[in-house]
């Protein structure tokens, strides 16, 4: 009954937002300061009483917590997300221009890490203990280990003082706007972040590709003369697949808001820069939309990376 | 499945492939950058919005003035927006680049140096500002004040329209400066032309102002974008804060929230058009990206405040290095313990090494500095305490005749919002750790030091204040009994009282030279701050030409500028 499932499913994921939803606006006001101390710094200190007053009022501050809660609530209900003062626009505008980078960002990184990390993995686990199984292992914990704002700002770097090339530097290009330039600005942060995710991916794969590898349908496998190429691509890999499923999914989440720094260094305006800067600027609705966008995309994601299950491993069935 | 079975193979054979090849070049990639000491590992770098203002002597008072119905309309001969196209207009944009976006479209509430620069090039105000800071003619062609100095006449430039096509006038004037002494406006710069008790507008090309006290400081004021001349109707519509329409040489285009501000060249402007059709403000948030922007030419006219990345620059870039009128310092909060002795505050400007901070922290980058960076009134830093060198013996001998030779522990609080700002706090806590004294130090994020700092909650700050272009404007409200960051400052004497009330009735730039050379003894005397250090604008060129940075870090002459062929 999958239909079933996903319902249940469903309840529980509006229910998760809702607690994502609350904790933001409550953690949110706790932080020291607000819009007009982010907006004035220092030169607070030499504003009247009144004129705080007023803008109190104006950036929207002044009313009680539970009466911003409810409007915000009320402008997520209508979806247009809030209003950012200080821009004029609505904070749906303001994904709806991110999110397309940051999801484009994201997959074209899983992509590179899926496609590095997987067959690495089963290369390594396929001769678990030896000279190359140890090679692999190392490029992983390296993938793990250097900060992805090392090889980014490297990246860089190198290729603007050796090629004169960044096309970074160009402004953000949309892909319906100028195709070639945009998978040039997409490269390098994708390999960036893919890089760093291979690390992990190989590192799945290996550990269930082991595991799988001792299970007896393999050994039947084996006895019945498959060639040892197929029996570690289709028997083996494919058994293993439910683990680097997940993996690559949490991962896929992590990265729709986890880019900001990558986004930072290529100059990217994806949904990381957005909450960072919203946090900086303490501008509430826009944080705790993005935010509750970027929950919403994560617990989506994990949804369908259960219903892929049924599809890697027709055993299994929801209720 | 025999079909299948191959066509997975070759999948996973391709993928095997390319696994080799990228990770081949990833491998590389690793081993140089261990090698690669140009990779600067850098930290978020967040708005530096500690703007600055200035003080204000609180004699508030009015801000209804009376707006007299000017006569109406203007000299409006020509309304030739887009008239005659005779010269050849300017082409080609001008692309600027910075790490951080613009947060406010009301040139009357920015204070963040990104907000304030886009703007400025979009608004006029008064006066304006020469590259030696020196206040000359803006929208008003010139104004005198009357003998006793209550009375500041301003006769304006006629001929003048707004971007959106409404011409400037008296009525504009009034309304503009109305609406920053208004309160409810939340404008930054009203404690400093607070003195304005009204705004008379006797003909459509004169606004007087009358003031409650003689006040030759407001001239600064005036030219500040703080007081920019907005449209009497956009004020009245409201539009002011989403919908920049000035009187300034670039229009304001479009704003891209994170990405990028376009203004396109005002042909009409009374300077004369721009030298180029437009400018683009493009966001890169961090600052080796950014300088790899202008190395590889994508960027014209780079702002760069992190010193560790501006000595990076090489190649084709040229480096504008202006010394900057923001100071670096350790504001000492004297209400608390040990520091409310006067030798003890010596002692700690004579324990710190000021060289060793700016070498350490800033690579060099820097100039030792008294209290007043403006070059015209600069304080000469043999006058700071100890000639502004490290004594260790005296400040000991200092220590130990106050009766602290034990010594004892601060609590400083260390903003993020500068690159240098820990490692000066660092460097700091070594040098004064020779002489007993511990620091414990606080690094915080912007908005928890802000708050803490707006309390006075700390023993010590390090923080970079930012200069102003006039002595009166950029210590008034620190240094005298009523100005009103006093409590932060915490310390004050009937001298210093005196020699800014002097400074602002007084008109003789000479004389004004002289009493604030003697305010800056007086405070160098009182030490109630270790000024440090200020270090540079940096403005990093490639592909411009006839560009004048300035000490304030402003881009006005972009209005001069050109591409080159």
């Amino acid at each position: 009954m999958p239909w079933r499932y996903a319902l249940v499913r469903l309840v529980a994921s509006v229910l998760t937002l809702a607690g994502v939803a609350v904790l933001v606006f409550v953690v949110l006001r706790l932080l020291p300061g607000d819009e007009i101390t982010s907006t004035f710094g220092t030169e607070t200190g030499v504003l009247t009483d009144r004129q705080i007053e007023a803008l109190r009022s104006y950036y929207g501050v002044d009313q009680p917590a539970y009466q911003q809660f409810f409007s915000w609530l009320g402008s997520v209900v209508t979806g247009n997300l809030g209003y950012s003062v200080r821009s004029g626009t609505s904070v749906a505008s303001q994904i709806r221009d991110a999110l397309p980078v940051t999801v484009e960002l994201a997959l074209l990184s899983i992509l590179v890490g899926v496609v590095i990390g997987v067959p690495l993995g089963v290369l390594s686990g396929a001769r678990a203990g030896t000279r190359r199984d140890a090679t692999i292992q190392v490029f992983g914990l390296l993938g793990l280990g250097v900060p992805n704002f090392v090889i980014g700002t490297f990246a860089v770097t190198l290729f603007a003082s050796w090629f004169d090339y960044f096309p970074n530097a160009r402004g953000y290009a949309a892909p319906w706007e100028d195709p070639w330039l945009n998978v040039q600005q997409m490269m390098f942060p994708a390999i960036t972040l893919g890089l760093a995710l291979s690390g992990t991916i190989m590192r799945t794969t290996r550990s269930a590709f082991l595991e799988t590898s001792t299970q007896p349908f393999v050994r039947t496998a084996r006895g019945k003369g498959i060639s040892a190429r197929r029996v570690r691509y289709v028997h083996i890999l494919r058994n293993a697949s439910i683990p680097i499923a997940t993996i690559t999914g949490i991962q896929f989440g992590y990265l729709l808001g986890g880019t900001v720094i990558v986004e930072q260094i290529f100059a990217m305006p994806g949904l990381g820069r957005l909450v960072l800067d919203g946090i900086g600027k303490r501008e509430y609705a826009v944080v705790q939309s993005t935010i509750l966008v970027i929950s919403g995309l994560f617990v989506m994601v994990n949804l369908l990376v259960d219903l892929l299950y049924a599809r890697l491993d027709p055993r299994i069935r929801y209720k | 499945m025999a079909k299948r079975a191959h066509w997975l193979t070759r999948v996973v054979a391709l993928m095997a492939a390319l696994t080799l090849f990228v990770s081949a070049c990833g491998d590389d990639a690793d081993d140089q950058a261990a090698d690669d000491t140009s990779a600067p590992v850098e930290q978020p770098d967040d708005s530096p919005d500690d703007a600055a203002d200035d003080p204000g002597d609180s004699a508030a008072e009015s801000d209804d003035v009376a707006e007299d119905a000017s006569d109406a309309s203007d000299s409006d001969g020509s309304d030739d927006m887009e008239a005659d196209e005779a010269p050849p207009a300017p082409t080609g944009v001008i692309v600027v680049g910075r790490a951080a976006d613009i947060d406010v479209l009301d040139p009357h509430r920015a204070t963040a140096f990104q907000s304030v620069q886009a703007l400025e090039l979009v608004y006029d105000t008064l006066l304006s500002l020469g590259a030696d800071l020196s206040v000359g003619p803006g929208l008003a062609e010139s104004w005198e004040f009357s003998a006793d100095g209550r009375t500041l006449t301003m006769h304006l430039r006629g001929g003048v329209q707004f971007h959106g096509g409404d011409s400037f006038d008296s009525g504009d004037a009034a309304a503009s400066l109305n609406r920053i002494l208004d309160e409810e406006t939340g404008a930054v710069t009203r404690a400093n032309i607070a003195s304005i008790a009204s705004v008379d507008t006797p003909d459509a090309s004169t606004v007087v102002l009358n003031l409650s006290q003689a006040d030759a400081p407001i001239l600064a004021s005036l030219a500040d974008l703080n007081a920019a001349m907005m449209s009497e109707d956009a004020i009245a519509a409201g539009t002011v804060d989403t919908a920049p329409d000035g009187t300034g040489p670039f229009i304001w285009g479009e704003w891209q929230q994170g990405e990028s501000v376009s203004l396109t060249a005002n042909v009409d402007h009374w300077r004369g058009a721009p030298q180029v059709g437009g400018i683009e403000i493009r966001v890169l948030p961090d600052e080796a990206s950014l300088l790899a922007a202008v190395d590889v030419g994508e960027v014209n006219v780079a702002v760069i405040t992190d010193p560790l990345v501006a000595v990076q620059a090489g190649g084709d870039v040229e480096v504008l290095r202006t010394p900057a009128l923001a100071y670096h310092a350790l504001m000492m909060n004297s209400n608390r313990g040990p520091l409310a002795d006067q030798s003890v505050r010596h002692a700690i400007s004579c324990a710190i090494n000021r060289q060793e901070v700016i070498d350490s922290a800033a690579l060099g980058e820097g100039a030792v500095t008294g209290p007043i960076t403006i070059p015209a009134y600069q304080s000469p830093p043999d006058g700071l305490p100890c000639g502004g060198q490290q004594d260790a013996a005296e400040a000991r001998r200092l220590l130990e005749a106050a009766g602290q030779g034990a010594g004892f522990e601060l609590n400083v609080i260390v903003p993020m919002f500068y690159a240098s700002a820990v490692d000066e706090a660092q460097v700091i806590q070594a040098q004064l750790g020779e002489v007993g004294i511990v620091l414990d130090l606080e690094v915080l994020e912007t908005d928890v030091y802000v708050e803490r700092w707006l309390a006075a909650d700390f023993d010590a700050a390090v923080a970079l204040n930012s200069g102003k272009i006039d002595p009166h404007q950029m210590y008034v409200r620190y240094w005298t009994s009523d100005g009103n960051l006093n409590a932060i400052a915490s310390y004050s004497s009937d001298t210093l009282d005196e020699l800014m009330a002097a400074g602002r009735v007084e008109t003789d730039p000479a004389a004004r030279v002289s009493i604030y050379a003697a305010f800056s003894a007086a405070l160098q005397e009182a030490s109630p701050w270790v000024w440090i250090y200020n270090g540079f604008e940096y403005r990093m060129l490639n592909g411009v030409e006839n560009f004048t940075p300035m000490p304030t870090g402003s881009l006005q002459f972009l209005r001069e500028a050109s591409l080159v062929e």
